[in-house]
């Protein structure tokens, strides 16, 4: 199911809290799971079965490693495999097919389409993770596994974070599935805040800002200036940002509703001061969960190689996080230049100097070159994606009279960027005088009053999410 | 008690939110949506023969289709006439105003010409939306005697083709392919793009056919009770119209003003792959006329007689119009006239912005692009 819908806030959200707190803390489970169900069969009931049959697999598995310890590493891989299996299956054999395809039409060689015609299932790169996160986390015995499925199938399928994340780390979380939750007015009241900001950055702002962007990436790049693209660059950054805080926002205070506490998917990203910051600040848990669950156990096994190793480590890292993005080489180029980025802030010493000595300019640059990452990632294709780069890397494109996007993209840009610098100043007086701004509670009544009137004037669940597709 | 101050502070919020939704929709039960973006002043109006509607806008096609079949049972010759807004608006609209086609109309019955005149117009309409309408007509085998197309060298630049507008079209046979070329191949393989879907299109269908589908039709059904939630189409477009006008010009200005070394005007140049990508449309169309027996009239669409106004490059409008006459000057079913100038500079209105408008005029100037266009087919027709 969509969530910046009417049926979302209604079902999910006021319903289900509302029934969710009537209920014995006892029949709790059950009732999140069926309305997990509810919610993934509100978009295609079939599609269920395969959450069905992933949480199983991976329930079991799970139960299998307390009993047994001579077969548990075979286990652990088998499982593996055939998660990532079905993964790579829905989200990769439709490119895989074409590209074996392309090379035997290539070569000559006559053969039978394949039809590969299939839909994606929606957020199977989040729940797959988030059930692999169990599975890692019981293998290495960070957590117990659990006896009842219902425990574990309520977690791995919790229909806030099923389509979009934050992807749940067992360790962190799976307690609070298990334990007695409450709830006071301060819950119900940071919850709803958080859903109505969610549905405001989605609706308001990143619906907005799409039609100008999507317009832009429509048209044929030849003809952009280089301030053409930079503007389109920079607009997509704002548009992802809050279309996706936007979703974990909402993810997290629906969650926060039923009583469970979530740990936050970003903070501030383009206030980050260097890659490795932002990786901190930005899609937090997916992060977290390839540093704890690829990176770290690949640089360990590769620490007598030093520096080459680590390196070797975050560049693998990075191509995953790439290829979990989209099947697409976009996505592969996107992700090993983070990685690039990543090594070059770190390993370079009078670059990871200047993160220390000037912040300012650390920051522009990061900013500047996390914004410059963003064209392969919206690119509609390689291609594109080439064109764009070199508008950016051509003087000679540097000049106005080439300007060819409508000009109102660059006011908005502008005034964006003045108003995210406000609120961060406003987020740090806050934090700072939190004893004087606590005085001035009420405003918090016409900000939300006009965030909830602009929600119920643009909320229209056609506009889906981006992450919704990888 | 901290805690009840805030949970009262953002039920106030939310209630404060719907009444304002609820006060605001109300105050737009009157706004039309449609004006924005036209210019201080300038209106979107429909035009009547006798109480029967002659003109279309965007996708209202079917709206003209009764009263076309009228005249053509009737026996009149009928005169299609395609453009863009500058046929369905008027500056400072007042009561008796009229636009060029009711004009035009009115000459042909004063003068007992047999002519029916009707008009379909998009605003900003690229030569490839143009294609898209005749299309449309032709599909429900609505074949005018002579359609008239103006150039409009500003809406060359509009890209892609109108989602209302080719969502409209229905699947184009390969004979009207074989006919109308190209151009007519591309819209069509566009139109089965944009229903099969790209990658973004792909995002849509996943709530196509869902049970959230259902869902949310129901509770949309529902909340179209309520008038201020009717009216939330027209609220959207006002904050969209406030935003544009009150944040995104004064801004503009502000900017403006800052750049007082700025004194050369920049001109605006139409990239000439969607000059290409025009001409291949108007081939298309003429094409298919030339299959009907339709004969086309094709005009320099008036604009502001202000050299410095016209903020499109000037001397390649000039050269592309030229290039147009020299292409199809001669041909036997193709007329064609400079319109650029016919309506005298009193007539026109301002933009958003202040500035001199170069595209919409007032009563007076459609009256005179409706007589001159009739005046002309009058000639043509006695020629012929």
């Amino acid at each position: 199911m969509l969530i910046n819908s009417w049926g979302y806030i209604i079902i999910f959200v006021v319903t289900a809290a509302l029934l969710h707190w009537l209920l014995p803390h006892k029949a709790r489970k059950y009732f999140i799971c069926i309305f997990n169900l509810l919610f993934y069969s509100m978009w295609k009931w079939e599609y269920s079965l395969l959450l069905v049959f992933t949480s199983s697999l991976i329930f079991y598995a799970g139960l299998q490693f307390d009993k047994t310890s001579s077969n548990k590493r075979r286990l652990f891989n088998l499982t593996l495999i055939i998660t990532i299996g079905i993964l790579v299956f829905f989200k990769y054999s439709r490119h895989l097919v074409n590209g074996y395809e392309s090379i035997l039409d290539i070569i000559g060689i006559e053969h039978i389409k394949i039809n590969t015609g299939f839909i994606l299932p929606l957020g199977i790169s989040f729940y797959t993770f988030q059930s692999l996160s169990y599975l890692f986390d019981v293998y290495r015995k960070e957590i117990k596994p659990t006896k009842n499925y219902f425990d574990f199938f309520s977690y791995s399928t919790f229909w806030p974070t099923i389509i979009a994340g934050p992807i749940l780390k067992a360790s962190e979380t799976f307690e609070q599935f298990i334990s007695k939750r409450t709830i006071n007015l301060n819950d119900l009241s940071y919850g709803t805040e958080r859903i109505i900001t969610g549905l405001f950055k989605k609706v308001v702002l990143a619906d907005n800002i799409s039609s100008y962007v999507n317009y832009a990436f429509t048209m044929n790049p030849v003809e952009y200036s280089s301030f053409d693209v930079w503007v389109m660059t920079f607009l997509f950054g704002f548009q992802l940002y809050f279309d996706f805080s936007g979703y974990s926002d909402i993810a997290i205070g629906t969650a926060q509703l039923m009583g469970f506490k979530i740990k936050e998917n970003f903070n501030w990203p383009y206030f980050s001061y260097s890659p490795q910051n932002f990786w901190n600040r930005w899609h937090i848990s997916l992060y977290n969960w390839l540093r704890s669950y690829i990176y770290s156990p690949l640089s360990i096994s590769l620490r007598r190689f030093s520096t080459l190793g680590i390196s070797f480590s975050v560049m693998a890292t990075f191509f995953i996080c790439g290829v979990w993005h989209g099947s697409t080489w976009n996505f592969v180029i996107w992700g090993l230049f983070h990685g690039c980025l990543l090594l070059l802030f770190s390993v370079f010493k009078p670059i990871a100097r200047l993160t220390k000595k000037l912040p300012f300019v650390s920051w522009a640059m990061t900013y500047v070159l996390i914004s410059l990452a963003w064209i392969p990632f919206r690119s509609e294709n390689l291609q594109q994606c080439f064109i764009l780069c070199k508008k950016i890397f051509t003087i000679s494109y540097y000049h106005i009279e080439y300007q060819k996007l409508p000009a109102i993209g660059y006011y908005s840009l502008i005034l964006l960027f003045l108003s995210m610098c406000a609120l961060y100043l406003f987020k740090y007086l806050r934090t700072k005088f939190e004893s004087i701004f606590a005085k001035f509670d009420f405003i918090k009544i016409p900000v939300f009053a006009v965030m909830v009137f602009l929600i119920i004037i643009y909320l229209n669940p056609s506009n889906q999410f981006l992450y919704l597709q990888f | 008690m901290h805690q009840k101050k805030n949970f009262i502070y953002l039920v106030s919020a939310i209630f404060s939110g719907i009444i304002g939704f609820v006060y605001f929709s109300g105050m737009m039960k009157d706004f039309k949506p449609e004006n924005f973006g036209l210019g201080l002043n300038t209106s979107v109006k429909n035009a009547y023969l006798k109480t029967r509607p002659i003109n279309s806008i965007v996708g209202n096609i079917d709206t003209v289709l009764n009263t076309f079949h009228f005249y053509q049972s009737e026996k009149k010759e009928i005169i299609l006439w395609f453009g863009a807004s500058q046929l369905h608006t008027i500056n400072k609209l007042k009561t008796g105003d009229k636009l060029a086609v009711e004009y035009a109309n009115d000459s042909a019955i004063a003068n007992k010409q047999n002519f029916f005149f009707v008009q379909s117009s998009s605003p900003n309409a690229s030569l490839n939306d143009l294609l898209i309408i005749y299309e449309y007509y032709r599909q429900k085998n609505y074949k005018p005697d002579w359609l008239i197309i103006p150039l409009a060298y500003g809406n060359l630049k509009e890209f892609p083709i109108q989602d209302d507008l080719i969502k409209i079209l229905g699947t184009v046979s390969s004979n009207d392919i074989i006919s109308g070329g190209k151009a007519l191949e591309a819209i069509a393989k566009e139109k089965q793009n944009r229903i099969n879907g790209d990658s973004h299109n792909e995002l849509k269908k996943y709530n196509k056919n869902t049970p959230q589908e259902y869902i949310e039709n129901k509770i949309e059904k529902y909340l179209q009770c309520f008038a201020a939630y009717r009216n939330k189409g027209k609220s959207q477009a006002k904050i969209n119209a406030l935003y544009f006008n009150e944040v995104y010009l004064n801004f503009t200005s502000f900017i403006g003003k800052l750049h007082t070394s700025g004194s050369t005007q920049r001109y605006l140049d139409i990239p000439e792959y969607l000059i290409k990508w025009n001409n291949e449309a108007l081939e298309s169309i003429i094409r298919l006329a030339k299959n009907d027996n339709t004969k086309i009239l094709i005009y320099r669409q008036p604009i502001r007689p202000t050299s410095a106004a016209f903020y499109y490059n000037k001397s390649k409008y000039d050269a592309y119009w030229n290039e147009i006459c020299k292409k199809y000057k001669g041909n036997s079913n193709i007329a064609i006239i400079d319109l650029q100038n016919i309506v005298p500079q009193d007539y026109w209105g301002k933009t958003n912005l202040g500035s001199p408008d170069i595209f919409h005029f007032q009563n007076e100037g459609h009256k005179i692009l409706g007589d001159t266009i009739f005046q002309f087919l009058k000639l043509k027709s006695n020629a012929y």
